[in-house]
């Protein structure tokens, strides 16, 4: 799976970061950076409670990369 | 389908006096039967499941400037131009813009600065009682609390801390189900708040500062800024949205602690569950019990049909207490590890989620951090006082405290 950031929606909320620190951190300036794009299935579970949960529905999963 | 007013569902009125605990017991029960109840002006999802489901569904919205209609604001007065610039209240194309703009200037780095000033605020509060070794935690703790912080935030003047008191004493009565009898002390408040933005926008424009307001004026997107109306529209959200909540959720955290002396004993011991303490009392005792929402379309529930135009209250405060969700859910355990997947809802969620979530994270965290540290003991010292029936925010009027100092 890989994680889709939509930038024009994200604003650092940060409930991802809570829901997935391995995968989601903020920078610096509170910017949302996706330290692993591509996350195994381990992480799954929590991929997708971060993009359930994100308030502004500014994340999603793509399932079908190369 | 059958309507869920024609429904043999449990009723819950807002008016009915009912304790904290009778309350969560009838919420309990009702749930074993279904997802919804009665509420006094619309259907309440009461599962956790449902709730979290509808705060994401675009066949709902916010509750719009209705709420301000049915209580008596009139349309085109100062008081309904500031509310028509209030997040909660806006959708679509305007609320996507302003959000985008506010929440430049509000993200987690930045309120996590305020820590320390957050800190000294409770510390003086406390510091003017502890000898006494007893108070009444709502006047002396709890509502002088949040105000400062905020003004730090935005960047308003240590001096006008009093005015800024008063004005937001006067601005939340917007709020009630019956503002509009208020409306004589709303509007000046808000004349006397917006003149004194005003010049405050004019000088941070001159010589801008590192605070809200400084960066509100700054932000600016694809050519797109603030006005300055909606500077002061701002700025009055803030008051209004981060005042009566904080307060009564500071209440709510101490005299949950003060009915488990374990878990106090435990959070003194373990300075480092302090965070965590702090998310399960935001959730064992909310400060906001429903998340108002309206229904653009017919919507189904349980085989039951929510008709397009009702007002839907999701109550935060029963889905945070739904064991089907969340297991052991009537135990106040400030070890919990929720599991992977489970929401907390007293913030919302959905677009509308508090914008000040991570800020009242902050100023919780740093009153539990520093009461822990000076009170050895905690317990109640009389009945506290709910706030009166029908109140939006759920909490206390007054709530009698004693301690004993730590070594």
């Amino acid at each position: 799976m890989k994680i889709v950031v939509d930038r024009d929606l994200c604003e650092s909320n940060g409930l991802c970061v809570d829901a997935c620190s391995d995968v989601f951190r903020l920078d610096d300036e509170d910017r949302l950076v996706v330290v692993i794009e591509r996350p195994g299935d381990a992480l799954r579970a929590q991929v997708e409670h971060a993009v359930r949960i994100c308030p502004r529905q500014a994340l999603s999963i793509e399932e079908h990369d190369s | 389908m059958k309507s869920y007013a024609e429904a043999d569902l449990p009723e819950f009125s807002p008016f009915s006096g009912d304790t904290q605990v009778v309350f969560r017991e009838k919420l309990r029960a009702a749930r074993a039967a279904g997802s919804l109840a009665n509420g006094a002006i619309g259907p309440l999802v009461i599962r956790h499941e449902a709730v979290t489901q509808l705060l994401h569904d675009k066949r709902l919205r916010g509750p719009g400037m209705d709420l301000a209609r049915m209580s008596g604001i009139p349309e085109g007065s100062r008081t309904w131009r500031r509310q028509q610039n209030i997040l909660l209240f806006m959708e679509g194309e305007d609320h996507h813009r302003l959000r985008r703009l506010v929440s430049k200037a509000f993200t987690p780095r930045a309120v996590e600065g305020l820590r320390p000033y957050t800190r000294s605020v409770i510390r003086k509060l406390l510091g003017a009682v502890f000898e006494a070794g007893r108070c009444d935690a709502v006047p002396a703790l709890c509502n002088p609390f949040p105000i400062p912080v905020i003004c730090a935030l935005v960047g308003i003047e240590p001096d006008r801390i009093d005015d800024m008191s008063r004005w937001a004493g006067s601005i939340l009565l917007a709020l009630r189900f019956d503002a509009g009898s208020f409306l004589a002390e709303i509007e000046q408040a808000q004349a006397e708040l917006d003149q004194y933005i005003d010049g405050l926008i004019e000088a941070r424009r001159n010589t801008p500062r590192d605070d809200l307001l400084s960066r509100l004026i700054a932000v600016e997107e694809a050519g797109d800024r603030l006005s300055r109306v909606e500077l002061q529209a701002v700025v009055a959200m803030m008051l209004v949205a981060g005042t009566d909540t904080t307060r009564n959720q500071l209440g709510n955290m101490i005299h949950t602690f003060a009915e488990h002396p374990n878990e106090w004993a435990m959070v003194r011991a373990r300075p480092d569950l302090v965070h965590n303490a702090v998310e399960e009392a935001i959730r064992w005792e909310p400060a906001t019990q429903a998340i108002p929402r309206f229904a653009l379309e017919d919507v189904e529930v349980d085989g039951l049909l929510i008709p397009k135009g009702s007002f839907v209250g999701l109550m935060s405060l029963s889905a945070n207490h739904d064991e089907s969700t969340l297991p052991g859910a009537d135990r106040f355990d400030i070890t919990r590890e929720s599991p992977n997947g489970w929401q907390l809802l007293t913030f919302g969620g959905g677009i509308h989620y508090c914008l000040g979530a991570n800020l009242a994270r902050v100023e919780l965290t740093e009153a539990l951090a520093e009461l822990s540290s000076r009170f050895a003991t905690l317990r109640l010292d009389g009945d506290p006082v709910p706030n009166p029936p029908g109140s939006v925010i759920m909490g206390y009027k007054s709530l009698p405290i004693a301690w004993t100092g730590a070594a």
